[in-house]
């Protein structure tokens, strides 16, 4: 049959039946289906097209997408008039389940790092990234831990050969920064770190750290103080307390940890703060002269301080997280909880 | 370390209470706790008798009233023939338990009177066996205190310190006393040490020799002879318990009690079992070997720094005695060794023979070498107390006396500033005061000399610190201002690994974290990139740095599938590590990241069709794409462990590939369904996307023309192909190519696929009419025909 007529008869069976087409979302697209569906009758007669004489082919597949287009716009006019007339349709179950999804997220680890990253960026800190596996130069020695040192105890250290180590800190960053830039200094450096410890609820092999590091003239322990105060109170809230407490890490003199008030149980004691009412968050402290001489400069132009947390700690502290391997499991029920 | 109160009390007067101490030793940087002790009972208060009288049904008991606080009297019925008015006793109120909650309180009636609680005996508190009554207490506390304050006040109380590297002078009790004096603000006081020396001198019975007096700057020895060795006396027994050690004998305790008390470890040989009556601290000898006081038997390393007699190796210098020149029962004359020895040398030895002792945890973390007369003589004339014998006469003491240690100048203005703080002169000489630091003031500038157990403070900084800490950290104000101008701000390299992340999470990936320590097995699954092995694994599941993300999300599958979760997607964003023998840290390390698809779910009412590649590469396209990549092209290709994969590139950059995990590779992770994974390049990404600068595109204001084509085409031909001759024949007015319909059946012929494309034509500058549009169809059928074997239907 030649395909025109074909098309013809097509057009004006579907205008009757369109014309007596119950007010029925079922009905409605069992039409759509029958006439303009992939197996439809309009696809149909396109796979006729094969045998027609390639000259009149052109032309017959013109019709035919005209024949599509003109079914088309009767039927989409055809469901506009019935919703403009405002006609009620039995549009079937609406209730019936929504396609299944997924939602996805980014770590908690993620979340909390880029939470303390933000708070350090809009103090105008910028973030620089340092090598994983790197030489005991960058990871000890360039921060005053010199070989056979008791102070190499602190952080149990996978080595790759002699002198070839997994950092077991992000200040490698520090050093690398120092080397390539002259000071003034205002860095962060989040990383991956790894110690060689025993894998239990509270250790892994591996963790991640945020390190900072702020190198002016005439930088303070007051400084200090107020920069990681103000840390404590946009990450954890504005009624936050914190204490300093003299500590020890060879890179830095003095030294401190900076505890915060348990915001568990405003510090009336708990059991996440041991009943002590304080919460260990950081260490930190003015950079060691040493430190300043190997990467060549001048101690006595130049102060500033350096301060490092887990972020494994803060997110633990922050979501309640007992056991620091759900971490790295990727059981998907624990990840989509923190979407 | 492990401190008692009681000891400590030996060198100050302490009026803090134990819970003061714990924070003001914190505060000063001596982390510490109280160990706390498990009492099995609970609710017991100070109760005082106010009344007693006889009971009226009952010989054997007594009627009380007792005051247990806030001026609540009650009466208690007691049996203890000890009771009696006036006295001070510990009383359990009802409702508390004793025997670690076994056994509560109640008020009971006994023999028709009212009992309201219980007066109790030691035993009936767990704290003893004496039976005999119930505790009288002889204390000052108010009544109404609770009962393990009273507890804590009149017993030992037990200090945990957790002590910093630099702080080796606080591995003592003189050393704790000290920093509590500070809290005090008074001064310790030393022990008096007085000593009777026989006429036999020590010099006529040993002779010592230092080799090396880098390695062993000071080496002190004193004789005692004709000593009883024998179990300790009380006092000693329980000093030695008080702070967890075990009593051994008098000599082992005596040096074990000197060393807790001073800090200064000392050693105790046999005189008799020392040849040649020559004591020589040397390096060993080629090929020399000891045995050690537990049996070991070591082969020396010439850093190995030794005590030998005039044959042999006696003890491993600062770590641990030789196995046969040590004290036993039958011992009677003891050559006692006091020594400072180099820091980095004890170090070295207990660190390559992996040993820990409390001598070599002392001495690592340096000594006083001023001490050693102290801490010698002490421990000779406490021996001479307790074992008998005779002190010969004399120390031999070889090599410098104390170390020459420059005055630190210190300037009160640089210290102000560098602190944030504005102390006075004569609050810092305060200061200087309580630390023991000798001072003398030249123009603004204070000469300060540091005690000598202080080996820790050695710059005008690391006085700061002592003025921050005595001072206190808390006093320090907070001040928040930034100076300069930033001329070192750095980009950041990793920002668009956050978009990524944003992206991937959008379209609904969970981010996983795996750990970047795998087996050399899991290495060679996935990549042929040579992977870097760890000296010092924890095991060897963990023995090497991963090479590739896949390891570790198979891993994750496997553990969701295992947890019967059937549907999810993951991403992974990490580095990967290579091994490249000629970078000096042997690593070449670049950012990956990883897509997981995995389906296994149950058919859902609409069917939904499960994961496969085609929307595998559908999330693959939106991200990519999102991220930058705008001439996406797939192709197929080999990789290690999948059953078969595409390799996605963006221009000629490839960013990664995509593709269903091999079934061996899924085995190997026991995981059971198919699981596609995409592999990306973050590094090449990264600069695409840097590479990529968005221009706007003019929208054309004429109107698409929609053709459609039917093929016939032979099944082997790549439906990639075909469409990019339709692309490249379709010139620039082909704007969409769409493949609307793919049919493969027996009617079609052998090995044949018919295939239906929706083409959209639109330009820029006209409407295109039928001709150009025609003559471009001819053109894309012709070119499909010729390179393809394309029939148009
Ligand atoms: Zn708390």
């Amino acid at each position: 049959m030649h395909i025109a007529v074909r098309a013809e008869e097509i057009r004006e069976q579907f205008l009757q039946e369109l014309e007596g087409l119950p007010h029925d979302a079922h009905q409605i697209k069992l039409l759509k289906d029958k006439y303009l569906g992939r197996k439809g009758l309009v696809a149909d007669l396109f796979s006729t097209l094969k045998d027609v004489p390639v000259k009149d082919k052109p032309n017959a597949g013109k019709i035919l997408n005209e024949l599509r287009q003109s079914l088309s716009i009767k039927f989409e006019s055809y469901i506009k008039t019935l919703d403009s007339n405002g006609e009620n349709m039995n549009h079937g179950d609406l209730t019936l389940p929504e396609d299944p999804y997924l939602i996805g997220g980014i770590h908690p680890l993620t979340h909390t790092l880029n939470e303390i990253n933000s708070i350090f960026i809009k103090l105008g800190f910028s973030t620089v990234y340092g090598p994983e596996v790197d030489t005991d130069f960058f990871n000890f020695e360039a921060l005053n831990i010199p070989k056979h040192h008791p102070a190499r105890d602190m952080q149990d250290t996978f080595y790759v050969k002699d002198g070839v180590v997994l950092r077991t800190h992000t200040s490698n960053t520090q050093i690398h920064t120092m080397l390539k830039n002259d000071p003034p200094i205002k860095i962060i450096a989040p990383g991956r770190v790894f110690r060689n410890e025993d894998i239990s609820v509270r250790s892994y092999c591996l963790f991640h750290q945020v390190e900072g590091l702020y190198i002016d003239k005439n930088v303070s322990f007051a400084d200090l103080k107020g920069v990681l105060s103000h840390f404590a109170r946009e990450m954890f809230g504005q009624n936050v307390k914190t204490r300093f407490r003299p500590s020890y890490f060879p890179f830095t003199e003095p030294s401190a940890e900076m505890d915060m008030s348990c915001f568990f149980c405003d510090q009336k004691g708990c059991n996440i703060c041991k009943y002590e009412g304080w919460l260990e968050i950081l260490g930190c402290g003015m950079v060691d002269p040493e430190v300043f001489k190997s990467v060549d400069y001048n101690p006595e132009n130049w102060s500033g301080y350096a301060f490092g947390m887990g972020i494994e700690r803060i997110a633990m502290l922050k979501y309640g997280v007992k056991d620091i391997r759900l971490f790295y499991e990727g059981d998907t029920r624990f990840l989509g909880q923190f979407v | 370390m492990n401190t008692s109160l009681n000891w400590l009390k030996d060198y100050i007067e302490i009026t803090q209470s134990p819970l003061e101490l714990e924070k003001g030793l914190t505060a000063l940087g001596l982390e510490c706790i109280i160990q706390k002790q498990k009492y099995p009972f609970s609710n017991v208060v100070i109760g005082f008798v106010e009344e007693k009288k006889q009971h009226s049904n009952a010989d054997k008991l007594s009627v009380c009233n007792v005051n247990i606080g806030n001026d609540e009297v009650v009466q208690i019925v007691c049996g203890a023939p000890n009771v009696r008015k006036g006295l001070k006793v510990p009383v359990i109120k009802v409702g508390g338990t004793l025997d670690f909650g076994a056994f509560k309180i109640k008020k009971t009636k006994l023999r028709s009177e009212d009992s309201h609680g219980m007066i109790c005996s030691e035993k009936e508190l767990g704290l003893g066996d004496s039976h005999d009554g119930i505790m009288e207490l002889n204390t000052e506390l108010p009544i109404g205190t609770d009962f393990i304050s009273y507890l804590q006040t009149s017993n030992d109380v037990n200090f945990d310190f957790e002590l910093t590297p630099n702080r080796g002078d606080c591995f003592s009790h003189i050393g704790v006393a000290r920093e509590i004096a500070i809290l005090e603000k008074s001064q310790i006081s030393e022990r008096e040490i007085n000593i009777n020396e026989s006429n036999i001198n020590t010099k006529d019975l040993i002779n010592v020799t230092i080799e090396n007096e880098d390695a062993c700057p000071r080496y002190a020895t004193r004789i005692v002879r004709n000593v009883k060795v024998e179990p300790s006396p009380d006092w000693l027994v329980n000093r030695i318990q008080s702070i967890g050690l075990k009593s051994i004998n008098n000599i082992v305790d005596l040096a074990n009690y000197v060393m807790m008390d001073c800090g200064h470890p000392m050693h105790a040989f046999d005189l008799d079992k020392i040849t040649g009556n020559k004591i020589i601290v040397r390096f060993p000898k080629q090929n020399e070997k000891m045995q050690l006081l537990d049996e070991s038997e070591i082969e020396l390393k010439e850093h190995h720094l030794l005590i030998c007699d005039q044959e042999k190796p006696i003890a491993l210098a600062g770590v641990m005695g030789g196995f046969d020149s040590g004290i036993n029962e039958n011992s009677t004359d003891i050559l006692i060794e006091c020594a400072y020895f180099d820091p980095k040398v004890v170090r070295k030895s207990a660190k390559s023979l992996d040993i820990s002792t409390d001598a070599s945890k002392r001495f690592e973390r340096d000594t006083d070498i001023e001490r050693i007369e102290f801490a010698i003589n002490h421990l000779a004339l406490l021996i001479e107390e307790l074992a008998g014998g005779e002190i010969t006469k004399g120390i031999i003491d070889v090599g410098i006396k104390s170390k020459i240690i420059p005055p630190i100048s210190f300037s009160s203005r640089k210290c102000n500033r560098f602190l944030g703080i504005n102390l006075k002169n004569n609050e810092i000489e305060e200061i200087f005061d309580l630390l023991n630091i000798s001072y003398k003031k030249e123009d603004d500038i204070y000469l300060c000399v540091v005690p000598s157990y202080r080996n820790d403070l050695e710059r005008e900084v690391d006085l700061f610190e002592e003025v921050a800490r005595v001072f206190g950290y808390d006093n320090i104000p907070e001040e928040f201002s930034f100076t300069s101008n930033y001329n070192t701000f750095i980009k950041d390299e990793q920002l668009s690994f956050n978009k990524l992340r944003d992206i991937s999470a959008s379209n609904g990936f969970l981010e996983h974290y795996s750990n970047s320590l795998i087996s050399e097995q899991l290495c060679q699954l996935f990549s042929k990139q040579p992977s870097i092995q760890l000296s010092n694994p924890l095991s060897q599941e963990m023995a090497y740095l991963r090479n590739s993300l896949i390891p570790g999300l198979l891993n994750a599958v496997s553990i969701n599938e295992r947890r019967q979760q059937s549907r999810f997607k993951l991403l992974e964003i990490g580095q990967i590590h290579k091994k490249v023998e000629a970078k000096e840290t042997t690593s070449v390390e670049s950012s990956a990241f990883g897509l997981v698809w995995y389906d296994n779910a149950n058919p859902h009412w609409r069917q939904i069709p499960q994961f496969d590649i085609y929307q595998a590469k559908k999330d693959v396209f939106i991200i990519l794409k999102k991220m930058g990549c705008k001439n996406l092209k797939v192709k197929e290709t080999e990789a290690l462990g999948f059953e078969y994969a595409l390799e996605i590139k963006n221009k000629k950059i490839r960013i990664g590939i995509i593709g269903l995990i091999s079934k061996k590779m899924l085995n190997q992770f026991n995981i059971n369904n198919d699981v596609i994974i995409f592999d990306g390049d973050l590094q090449k990404l990264s600069s695409v996307s840097e590479k990529n600068i968005h221009r706007y595109k003019a929208i054309s204001q004429f109107p698409i023309v929609t053709r459609d084509i039917a093929l016939l085409v032979n099944l082997n031909i790549s439906t990639g192909k075909l469409t990019s001759t339709i692309k490249q024949f379709g010139g620039d007015i082909l704007t969409t190519v769409k493949l609307f319909d793919l049919y493969e059946g027996k009617e079609l012929g052998h090995n044949k696929k018919s295939m239906g494309y929706s083409l959209k034509f639109q330009s820029n500058e006209q409407t295109l009419n039928d001709k150009i549009i025609d003559k471009t169809i001819q053109k894309i059928i012709s070119a499909l025909e010729n390179e393809h074997g394309a029939i148009q239907r």
